[in-house]
């Protein structure tokens, strides 16, 4: 049966440096899988060339039977990927709601034609919009910020923020880079249960996590990169264990 | 012509250029700074499709807003590579080629003499040009200029634009597409300058290249940062304000000689003043 997300022999070089090198691995759909590794593995890099923010070098890329080779981030995102960033990109002059309703699907029929010439459609429209946005901010438990700016908000309702965003476009797939990063313990908690739920209403996720521990918690499968290629995938227990890479991640002895 | 209609009607044709510039400076942030340019543009074409009346007016107006819309996405073009302070020096290379035009196309600008005895707006066989009536007509114009800005700024497409200055990565994640709104704040920019540029024309019956050049363009910029960007009441705050600063020194006892670099001074003096103590302006937001 195929994956439901295939990368297969993915390169990407910047000058000198292998960023990936050959990657292939495949995730299935509805689960949470977490790709791990030291820092410089690729992690990031696969995120930017599965999302069409990079092209690969080689290899390909199919995502529920569609080949995303050729296809531009937008289109990839209509397919039904959706990312967040490792260094959240809110919109900082904007409202959480807003914020929300910049990233919502199906906006795109309104443009600035429609603006000038359909008012009270558009109106209409807008204020969907906006309830649509308070809806997907209640889901993340952060309907009481909706006006508020990103910088008012704590960093773990920032990075909640950011995941009502990835759901605004309506994706299927999840790829969230770091979502538990600088998260103190107690908000960190609630981010492991949003993960967990948002797989439990149907979505896949693919992960990027540092914590071990948090890794343990929250994948149903690790994939381990080391130096741009996926050295094994396979369950936690299974992968946390293995000696060999605790050398590669931990520099300890083997 | 009383010094406070001119000076109304000044205001509401430089508010036109300063909206202009909000969209695509302020909102989307392609920092230009060649707006005074596509003004120009704009009233060389009405000036001389209407001048021995060979177009009727509205049709006038149609072309120099077409041609207005249409050169700045040409204009904005280097923006989709060109970042910052890149596209500010592009910018600039495009206001001071546009000028050069201005100046030596003699045959089509009559250069540094300009065009002279340009009609009023000829609107239903009326030709305005009383400065009362005139009024109404660029009230009119400004307004429905002004309706359309925030109609598209309470729109999705306005939180779209928005979002492009503040994160263009983020927008693009959004699966917005991110050139075409590009291209279309662009069009829609210089529609709002080639607009002010037909009042101009029109209302002043002389246009020379002086009137489109670089310190045009930074007046521009300097009135939306006194007035403040990405809001309505700031481009309109801006332009009335400083127009009545020209006005305003004629009641000083200074002669005639350094009045004119004395208000190119203190249009200097207001700018860095209001980058410094007062970013968001009068009524808007920091540019």
């Amino acid at each position: 049966m195929p994956g439901y997300l295939e990368v297969s022999g993915v390169s990407k070089r910047f000058g000198g440096l292998r960023a990936l090198d050959q990657c292939s691995f495949t995730i299935e759909r509805g689960k949470i899988s977490c790709l791990v590794g030291p820092n410089g593995a690729g992690k990031t890099t696969i995120f930017n060339v599965i999302t069409g923010f990079l092209r690969p070098d080689e290899g390909t890329i199919s995502f529920n039977g569609t080949v995303l080779d050729h296809l531009t981030p937008r289109a990839r995102i209509r397919c039904g990927i959706a990312r967040t960033f490792q260094n959240l990109r809110l919109f900082g002059e904007m409202t959480a709601l807003d914020n929300v309703v910049v990233y919502l699907k199906g906006d795109d029929a309104i443009g600035p034609i429609a603006a000038l010439t359909r008012p009270f459609h558009t109106h209409a429209a807008m204020k969907r919009m906006k309830e649509r946005a308070l809806a997907l901010l209640d889901d993340v438990g952060l309907a009481h910020k909706a006006n508020d700016t990103p910088a008012t908000l704590s960093f773990g309702q920032q990075k909640l923020l950011c995941i009502a965003r990835a759901l605004a476009t309506g994706a299927d797939l999840l790829l969230l880079d770091e979502p538990t990063s600088g998260l103190s313990q107690s908000t960190l908690s609630g981010m492991v249960e949003m993960v967990h739920k948002l797989r439990d209403q149907g979505r896949t996720l693919l992960v990027v996590e540092h914590n071990t521990k948090i890794v343990q918690r929250i994948a149903d499968e690790i994939l381990f990169l080391h130096q741009g290629r996926l050295i094994t995938q396979g369950a936690p227990e299974k992968i946390v264990t293995d000696p060999k890479l605790a050398e590669i991640y931990f520099g300890g002895a083997l | 012509m009383s010094f406070l209609l001119s000076w109304l009607i000044l205001s509401q044709i430089y508010a036109l250029a300063a909206l202009s510039t909000n969209l695509l400076v302020g909102v989307i942030g392609i920092f230009s700074v060649s707006q005074a340019a596509i003004f120009g543009v704009g009233a060389y074409t009405v000036a001389l499709l209407t001048v021995s009346n060979t177009v009727p007016f509205p049709f006038a107006v149609l072309a120099a807003m077409a041609i207005c819309g249409g050169l700045n996405v040409l204009w904005s073009l280097p923006s989709l590579r060109l970042w910052g302070d890149y596209f500010v020096i592009t910018s600039f290379g495009s206001q001071i080629v546009a000028t050069s035009v201005f100046i030596n196309w003699s045959e089509l600008t009559a250069g540094a003499a300009g065009i002279t005895g340009i009609p009023g707006p000829v609107l239903f066989g009326h030709e305005i040009v009383e400065p009362a009536e005139f009024l109404v007509f660029s009230t009119v114009v400004l307004i429905l200029a002004s309706v359309s800005f925030w109609l598209l700024m309470h729109s999705p497409f306005g939180r779209t634009i928005d979002a492009i200055r503040q994160d263009e990565s983020a927008v693009l994640a959004a699966g917005k597409d991110v050139l075409r709104a590009k291209l279309s704040v662009s069009a829609i920019s210089g529609v709002y300058a080639g607009l002010g540029g037909v009042l101009f024309a029109t209302f002043i019956a002389y246009i020379d290249p002086t009137s489109f050049d670089i310190h045009v363009s930074v007046l521009i910029l300097t009135m939306l940062v006194v007035g403040g960007a990405r809001t309505l009441a700031g481009s309109i705050v801006g332009p009335f304000l400083l127009m009545a600063l020209p006005q305003a020194l004629a009641y000083v006892d200074v002669p005639s000689t350094i009045a004119g670099p004395l208000r190119q001074l203190l249009y200097g003096v207001l700018l860095v003043a209001f980058m410094l103590f007062r970013p968001q302006g009068i009524a808007g937001r920091r540019l």
